[in-house]
């Protein structure tokens, strides 16, 4: 306990016992200072951005961005525009000019395809901006030039919470594993034409009777049309597809993510 | 940190009014309520000491979060044989899932694939293991041997970039990833973190392309001119231009399409190019996993 005491002021040699204790304190407190100042790698690899706002997590993430912002959202509509605001503040054009060098900004959401709004569309205005769609869930995370991420904290129902990673291999592998869902996802105009033609009612009993493998003359019998209006059907079907044949319908409705894995 | 208070200052001691430099922000109570004792016979010295105590409980609080959360993302030792044994142990300890993402890189080649069957023997059953291999990493001998196991892993190949990972129980991760200061692995507990990684795990998963039937759909065909056909089908060309080009007539090429069909257990076109492109057989993977290899053994 009493080593710290040494650099007490001369002149106090007549304190009394608590006026020592509370000097002796102070040392303490003034080592663990200097000790928590020396710990290592200062900067934690690992910062929970729980003070209730994103938007300055956001910023800080994107603050040194250089080459590429990767951002992913989920299909909670309301969720996904704070974050993508958010982050299209950040981009948003300078007053002066920035360096050089265009930020390549990839957007990939789940759920119903995405639209911009005109405000987020024009501060990405000068950066490469690409939006692509998948099926399935997703989690908010946004990773910049493969170095710093911020994830989604909770299930995203409560608070908004987030986490900021800077550990190179954990940025490494969300951004990797980013790349490989980005690779098999779908420009997000594709899917706004599918949405308008393929996924009726209708289209959707087509391609599920295409899928069995059923003839024509079943398939129409079961959804209950002349075979001629099937076959009209199907023609129309494989025209959006851009498909000469029925195989390589049957290809492209895998490609483009039409059918359900089976 | 500057906001200490300045020196001790003996002559204020029985003053009215010192209060710790953090009094405003953080009070650790209602006034003179402290941790215990009746207000009165307190006098100034004493609350001052006792919302001193209290800061400092706060601040180990605090210490012990920042310390306990700097321990869920730990740097490991990137070299192969450390990287193999933190799996193992990881491996050891899974409970019902293990996901695994094996890509090959600069700096892990496909000479990983051995250690790596090793490692699945040690899964129990009750495990629900997954592979995700790219191209290269896929091993057909050892497809071959789960597939003639009861219950073969589930295996599946995408074009991932080089990365090699497991998660475990959707708890624990190790991940080894090249990056622009080289090749760095941690091991991974903080939950979020691993929820992501696990999301887009499965988005790349439920695209990738399982690995036997794949297999299997090799193994039971001539291979060079299923692929062919497989070409012509996947162009979408009719059946006369495809017999012309395989310099064939268009009853045979219908013979060998109908082959395909059955092989790929297709009743109809549509569903045959459902099948192959599920099954990766078209395009995409243009080169066979194996192709330089030396014709090692009798398959």
């Amino acid at each position: 306990m009493g080593s710290g005491v040494t650099d007490a002021p001369e002149g106090v040699c007549g304190a009394d016992s608590v006026e020592r204790a509370l000097l002796e304190a102070r040392a303490l407190i003034e080592s663990s200072v200097s000790m928590h100042r020396s710990r290592p790698g200062g900067a934690s690899l690992l910062v929970r951005a729980d003070d209730g706002s994103v938007d300055r997590a956001v910023k800080r993430v994107m603050a040194g961005a250089k080459y590429s912002a990767h951002l992913a959202v989920t299909g909670n509509w309301k969720h996904s525009a704070v974050v993508i605001r958010a982050v299209a503040a950040a981009v948003a054009p300078p007053a002066t000019p920035r360096r050089r060098g265009q930020l390549a900004v990839r957007l990939l959401a789940a759920g119903r395809a995405l639209e911009l709004s005109a405000d987020s569309r024009r501060h990405f205005a000068e950066t490469s901006l690409e939006v692509r769609m998948t099926r399935g869930e997703l989690r908010e995370a946004l990773i910049v030039d493969g170095r710093t991420a911020l994830v989604q904290s909770g299930d995203g129902s409560g608070g908004r919470h987030a986490a900021v990673v800077t550990d190179p291999a954990a940025v490494g592998a969300l951004d990797l594993l980013f790349a490989g869902a980005w690779a098999v996802a779908r420009p997000v105009a594709d899917e706004l034409r599918l949405d308008r033609s393929l996924r009726g009612e209708l289209a959707r009993q087509i391609l599920e009777q295409l899928r069995a493998g059923r003839t024509d003359d079943v398939a129409a019998r079961e959804i209950d049309v002349s075979l001629r209006t099937y076959r009209r059907h199907v023609a129309a079907i494989m025209r959006v597809l851009g498909a000469n044949s029925r195989f390589q319908a049957g290809v492209r409705a895998v490609e483009l993510g039409l059918l359900e894995r089976g | 940190m500057s906001r200490t208070t300045p020196g001790p200052d003996p002559s204020e001691a029985g003053g009215e009014g010192r209060r710790p430099g953090r009094g405003a922000e953080e009070p650790p109570g209602p006034p003179g309520g402290g941790p215990e004792g009746p207000e009165e016979g307190q006098d100034a010295i004493e609350r001052t000491l006792l919302q001193v105590r209290a800061l400092i409980e706060s601040t180990v609080e605090r210490h012990r979060n920042r310390v306990s959360w700097d321990r869920q993302i730990v740097a490991v030792d990137g070299r192969r044989e450390e990287l193999l044994g933190e799996a193992r142990k990881l491996v050891l300890q899974a409970r019902s899932t293990i996901d695994v993402v094996l890509a090959s890189g600069p700096s892990c080649g496909t000479d990983a694939k051995g250690p790596l069957r090793e490692l699945t023997y040690v899964v129990p059953e009750t495990v629900r293991l997954r592979l995700l291999c790219s191209p290269a990493m896929i091993d057909e001998d050892f497809v071959r041997e789960q597939l003639a196991l009861g219950s073969p892993i589930e295996i599946r190949v995408a074009r991932v970039p080089p990365l090699q990972g497991v998660i475990v129980d959707g708890a624990v991760a190790l991940v080894s990833a090249e990056s622009s200061t080289g090749r760095r692995a941690s091991l991974i507990r903080v939950p979020d973190v691993i929820s992501t990684l696990r999301t887009l795990y499965e988005g790349v998963w439920r695209n990738a392309v399982p690995a036997y039937a794949r297999i299997t759909f090799g193994d039971h065909c001539r291979t060079d001119l299923a692929r062919q056909i497989l070409g012509a089908l996947r162009a979408g060309v009719t059946d006369e231009v495809a017999a012309r080009e395989l310099i064939v007539s268009v009853r045979t090429y219908r013979r060998y399409v109908a082959e395909i069909m059955t092989l790929l257990e297709a009743t109809s076109r549509f569903q045959a190019g459902v099948r192959a492109a599920e099954l990766g057989l078209l395009g995409g993977m243009e080169s066979p996993p194996q192709a330089t290899k030396p014709p090692s053994d009798g398959t």
